[in-house]
């Protein structure tokens, strides 16, 4: 399996209403074709370590994070905002936890929007996106605003956008959280067929440690020290080791 | 480009979306801009009009005088020529500027002022009316009502002297009238020269070119001067009547006949007196006290005037030659052929005086032709110490006498006196009412005048130039100076309202893109992790700003046309064609823009500074 985006020891520590947290990623290594999973309980540095990923939070040290593509490999620690943001949109596909779709936008405009500010030629585009809704089954809503739809039919748009670039990463945060059982099923079922067609790899942030345990390929989880009541620390460790 | 053009299309569907939001937002705009466009637009208006209307009326370039210094040629010619002054004409007498006008076939009389025109009257220009030619008047709308006269009618007029027993009239044809705004009273404009003429009857002279009867204004004889030659000395007594109630004030007993003003020819062994005035000239009255003092002396009496010239044309320029009397006065010279015998000066009034110069021979022979228009002129000294010089152009004829010594000529003391009257006032070449040739007493000046300076800026400085020279004017220089102070203090309370409303709009205007930024944070963040990053990110929120603005401020000039119209129309009757209460130029309305859109810029690019500092981090999950 080829690697992805790997990270060693990296750390931040964020302060936060007086009480600091600090989140230690030992190693960590994302393969293409393979849907990891990040569970744990609230407050465990879910979201953290996702917003680092997606480029969008810097950690404070580092020893190794890169981004390979097509054989070439990219230091992310030391590249500037301008360059993290242009792998943020060329490489990195993004599911938010409530879909995080653009409301003046209809579903096919909002699919379409990550493809459109690439410059990617729009007939590709449109045949992506036909391709994609007929997978998610989200068809006949592409003219929709997104206020009009579900809570599921927002999440599989949501995917749809996440994908329409052909991301060599996507990556979701809590993406059934907003929806029933039933419907959790589904989703993730569709999302993990979709991603794996693309061949991406896929990081998905989850509570739901049982679903994730029939859906993922791996599943990594955090050890939570309390230090001092307002002092905690979180390590970053495989889900065999957890305790 | 691709991503900027993408993300102004993105702003432009948000503010679509928020349809209600984004009018709100444009209403809020256009409300703090409409009552500012307003308030200009009524300022620029008013002001434009007040200005247009004083620029299109002639009466506030208007300077009239209002004292009765008697002016010459020579001002008017010097006023002509400032560069401040747009025209000037001389008026005469107020009193005698009036005559009775009627219809030919009607019998009805209006008196009417006269008013005197020249070319380019500012006042008939003005209003498109051509410059009365002779023999044409221009009528007021009053005037034109009174007499139910119109644009081609023929009037009479008549004018009268000595209550009504001498009456002259002339026809004028009326060329044109003016209209109602170019003045109330009924006047009637014609040339300066047929209102001298006027003038000239009421002041009970002729006037030959129309027929009209009248005393003819011969030139009087005077001089300053008097030699007296005696048969014997008079006793100091009779010495010192020569000075009693004579108009001379010194008497000089001369040894000789030597000296420059000694005219040739005198008859030997005479007691010679020196007679001066001073300052004035002595007059035919005068002349006779004198003589009537030395009665039973054989007395020779002639008239001095040292400060005359004549100046002919000759050979290589000009022949300068000082005049002497050629006789005693009624009596000619033993050593001079008197050319021809002269009137006595007490019957002097009804008769012309010979034109004949003698002139030394050789001074005749360069002369040439002795048919001349010579050119006298007459050296006065001033009270202020300076020399003035008034001169006249008289026809003469020149004849040789060989006892005339070199640099003068001799002339008979009638012409003599008649020319001595250059010193007082201006003599004209002219013909008595029976068609002889005479000297006339030309006009000493005029008392008033209509000027027009020649911009709104140039009535003050010409008023006190004016007032410099003595000459106190009335102007509306006050009315002027009103409507530019009007303009100032305008100008200070837009600029008060302005700062305030300016303040008001750029708060509300940023407080709206504030909260919006604060609104679309979780959107903002998105796009921040679809990859939009720095400048192209603030796009958004400046191209919202640009379009709310832009919106506003175009919603408010619509308004603003609305709003004007009805000002307009509400205050049309008091409005002249073309006149506007309320208004922009087109100009005014782009910088009104401008204006906004430099504030939408600014107002989008501090709320896209607050929005870099954003970390998507925060606003993904903040729900």
């Amino acid at each position: 399996m080829k690697t992805c985006m790997a990270a060693e020891g990296l750390s931040i520590r964020r302060e936060k209403n007086g009480s600091s947290f600090a989140l230690i990623v030992p190693h960590l290594e994302v393969f293409y074709g393979q849907a990891l999973a990040v569970v744990g309980t609230s407050g465990c540095g879910k979201s953290t370590l996702l917003d680092m990923l997606a480029l969008i939070l810097r950690p404070d040290r580092v020893s190794r994070f890169t981004l390979e593509r097509e054989g070439r490999r990219e230091d992310l620690f030391s590249a500037g905002p301008s360059r993290l943001a242009q792998i943020r949109g060329t490489h990195i596909g993004y599911v938010l936890q409530s879909g995080g779709l653009l409301s003046f936008l209809s579903v096919r405009d909002n699919i379409l929007l990550p493809g459109r500010l690439l410059g990617l030629p729009p007939a590709t585009l449109a045949r992506r996106a036909a391709e994609l809704a007929e997978l998610l089954g989200i068809t006949g809503q592409m003219g929709k605003k997104p206020q009009h739809l579900s809570g599921g039919q927002r999440q599989r748009v949501a995917i749809a956008r996440a994908l329409i670039h052909s991301p060599a990463l996507v990556l979701a945060d809590e993406p059934t959280a907003a929806v029933d059982q039933a419907s959790a099923e589904d989703i993730c079922s569709v999302f993990k067929t979709a991603v794996r067609e693309t061949g991406a790899a896929l990081v998905i942030v989850s509570h739901d440690r049982p679903l994730m345990e029939r859906m993922a390929d791996a599943m990594v989880t955090f050890h939570v020290e309390k230090l001092t009541p307002v002092d905690a620390r979180s390590t970053l460790v495989p889900r065999e080791n957890a305790p | 480009m691709n991503r900027c053009r993408e993300i102004i299309r993105l702003a432009a569907s948000d503010v679509r979306h928020e349809w209600r939001m984004s009018l709100c937002m444009m209403l809020a705009v256009a409300a703090i801009a409409t009552p500012l466009l307003l308030f200009f637009g009524l300022k620029y208006g008013i002001i434009e009009t007040l200005r247009q209307r004083l620029l299109d009326d002639p009466s506030s370039m208007e300077i009239l005088p209002l004292t009765d210094k008697r002016l010459d040629d020579a001002w008017f010619e010097q006023k002509r020529n400032d560069s401040r002054v747009a025209f000037v004409v001389p008026h005469t007498r107020r009193l005698s500027a009036q005559a009775e006008f009627s219809l030919q076939e009607k019998k009805s009389k209006v008196m009417l002022d006269i008013s005197p025109t020249l070319e380019n009257d500012t006042l008939l220009l003005r209003y498109g009316v051509p410059v009365p030619r002779s023999g044409e008047c221009v009528l007021t709308a009053e005037a034109a009502a009174k007499l139910k006269a119109r644009a081609g009618d023929t009037l009479v007029c008549q004018v009268s002297r000595d209550r009504g027993k001498v009456r002259v009239s002339r026809p004028f044809s009326v060329s044109a009238v003016l209209p109602g705004r170019a003045g109330a009273l009924p006047a009637a404009y014609i040339r300066l020269e047929e209102l001298k003429q006027i003038e000239q009857f009421k002041d009970g002279r002729a006037v030959p070119e129309l027929g009209w009867p009248g005393s003819d204004p011969l030139a009087y004889p005077a001089a300053p001067g008097a030699l007296v030659a005696l048969s014997s000395q008079l006793d100091a007594v009779r010495e010192a009547m020569l000075c009693q109630n004579t108009g001379f004030a010194s008497m000089k007993r001369l040894e000789d006949a030597s000296g420059d003003l000694m005219p040739p020819g005198l008859p030997e062994g005479r007691t010679l007196y020196l007679l001066s005035t001073v300052g004035g000239m002595a007059d035919s009255r005068d002349f006779a006290a004198v003589a009537d003092r030395v009665r039973g002396n054989d007395a020779y009496i002639l008239p001095l005037n040292g400060t005359l010239k004549a100046i002919l044309p000759a050979d290589g320029g000009e022949e300068t030659l000082a005049l002497l009397p050629a006789a005693a006065i009624g009596r000619s010279l033993p050593g001079l052929p008197l050319p021809e015998e002269g009137p006595s000066w007490t019957e002097f009034s009804s008769k012309p005086a010979p034109r004949i110069l003698l002139v030394a021979p050789e001074a005749a022979n360069r002369i040439g032709p002795h048919e001349v228009k010579a050119k006298i002129v007459s050296t006065i000294r001033a009270k202020d110490g300076s020399f003035q010089e008034r001169e006249a152009i008289i026809g003469l004829k020149v004849q040789a006498a060989e006892s005339v010594p070199p640099g003068k000529a001799l002339a008979a003391p009638s012409l003599l006196g008649q020319l001595g009257l250059l010193a007082e006032r201006p003599l004209v070449d002219g013909q008595t009412a029976s068609g002889v040739p005479a000297l006339l007493l030309g006009r000493r000046g005029y008392s008033g005048f209509r000027m027009y300076a020649a911009g709104l800026e140039q009535v003050a400085p010409m008023k006190a130039a004016l007032e410099a020279e003595g000459i106190t004017v009335s102007t509306r220089a006050d009315r002027i100076e009103e409507v530019l102070a009007l303009n100032k203090y305008l100008n200070i309370l837009f600029w008060i309202i302005a700062a305030a409303s300016l303040a008001g709009g750029m708060g509300c205007l940023v407080s709206n893109v504030y909260a919006n930024v604060e609104r679309k944070r979780k959107e903002l963040a998105v796009l921040c992790l679809l990859g939009v990053h720095g400048l192209r990110l603030s796009l958004f929120p400046l191209t919202s700003a640009i379009i709310l603005t832009l919106g506003g401020i175009l919603g408010s000039l619509m308004l603003f046309h609305a709003l004007a119209a009805a000002i307009n129309s509400v205050f049309s009757a008091h409005l002249a064609e073309g006149e506007l209460f309320c208004r922009l130029t087109f100009t005014h309305q782009l910088a009104a823009l401008g204006m906004a859109l430099a504030l939408a810029v600014l107002t989008g690019l501090a709320a896209s500074r607050r929005m870099l500092r954003i970390q998507p981090a925060e606003s993904l999950r903040d729900e």
